[in-house]
């Protein structure tokens, strides 16, 4: 499809309309200056709050990490640096995938990643409480388990408006 | 190398079409050539402004050899007009589609418009007589055919400065603030209908 030209007399009609008017228009912010602010704004105890829920979350489906990239078509080096390293941002595509296969709700998702912002501070409260009772082990015990199944119920539970990337 | 087209404006100061060149890529060196070409016009122009009392453009600040650094990015181009020897205005685009907000076309793919301006001498508010007219006009009309090349169906959306309201008004929907917006800016979107008048001058 080929979009029509407008002839030189319309042309003349429309730029005399114009009649140097302003034009100016600004768009959402760049993509990558919003992500930086976004990530900015998340803080390490949220992003590390982000890294162990993915990690827990896969561990209490007793899904490997392999498991998990597979069912959400992840390169497994992804899913290890997101789980391995809460300073790393991943895509927002990577994100929908893991809230689709860990059944987590995606805004909450995107905003604990660092992909978008939000106003409530309910959330942020909630992970970095989340991120204190988190403990590296193997095996999730009960603690970790209520811990994980709390804030899960608080993801799914809150009602938010997001600024997506 | 970028492609370069013919397309014209009006002349500010007769009814004659002038030859212009619609350059289709423009590269961080080009935005900043026209940054220095807009400044010392626009500093002139405000200084006048401020002397007499008068509000300024809110776009007053702009600067895109700051904007430069999206074009790292493949999601976004950006287009110029050439004309004399200058730039007369610039365009900038997300590749990404974004989707429609218009009941009629809900839901597909429109091409964003992430950057629009003139050059300050061709604005009525900071030059007493334009040099070029249509320079919003034309880059529209490359927007447009932009989105078509690109399969979005010539839809465009954008969001308006207030002061330039008036202008996207005429062709486009004003779906309103956006409150999606960092500044809450309202949303204007071009249906098919709007493109053909726009394009065509026949609803």
């Amino acid at each position: 499809m080929k979009a029509v030209r407008m002839n030189d007399e319309l042309f003349r009609k429309r730029a005399a309309e114009e009649n140097g008017s302003m034009i100016s228009a600004i768009g959402l912010k760049p993509l990558h200056s919003k992500r930086a602010e976004a990530s900015h704004q998340a803080g390490e105890p949220v992003r590390f709050a982000f890294s162990t829920l993915i990690c827990h979350r896969r561990r209490a489906l007793r899904l490997t990490m392999e498991d998990l990239a597979q069912k959400a078509k992840v390169e497994l080096d992804e899913l290890l640096r997101i789980e391995e390293d809460s300073a790393y941002v991943p895509e927002p595509r990577t994100v929908h995938q893991l809230a689709s296969h860990l059944k987590l709700p995606i805004p909450q998702l995107l905003v604990l990643s660092g992909n978008a912002t939000s106003a409530s501070t309910e959330l942020t409260e909630a992970a970095v409480r989340f991120a204190a009772r988190s403990r590296a082990v193997e095996k999730l015990n009960r603690e970790e388990n209520e811990a994980l199944n709390e804030f899960v119920k608080v993801l799914v539970e809150q009602k938010m408006t997001t600024k997506k990337k | 190398m970028s492609e370069r087209r013919r397309c014209r404006l009006k002349a500010g100061t007769s009814d004659d079409l002038v030859d212009a060149v619609l350059v289709e890529e423009l590269t961080k060196d080009d935005l900043l050539k026209a940054h220095l070409d807009w400044a010392p016009v626009r500093i002139e122009a405000l200084r006048r402004l401020y002397d007499a009392k008068v509000r300024w453009p809110e776009h007053w600040h702009w600067d895109w050899s700051k904007k430069a650094d999206m074009l790292d990015l493949l999601a976004y181009r950006c287009m110029g007009i050439e004309c004399e020897g200058q730039t007369q205005g610039l365009l900038m685009v997300s590749t990404i589609a974004g989707k429609s907000r218009l009941v009629e076309q809900l839901g597909k793919a429109v091409l964003y418009i992430e950057f629009v301006e003139s050059a300050p001498w061709n604005l009525r508010d900071l030059v007493e007589r334009p040099k070029f007219l249509g320079v919003g006009v034309a880059l529209l009309e490359a927007a447009i055919e932009f989105s078509t090349t690109e399969g979005f169906g010539g839809r465009i959306g954008l969001h308006s400065l207030p002061q330039s309201e008036p202008f996207y008004r005429r062709y486009m929907t004003d779906l309103g603030p956006d409150a999606g917006h960092s500044e809450g800016l309202r949303y204007f979107e071009m249906s098919a209908d709007q493109m053909r008048y726009f394009l065509e001058g026949r609803k």
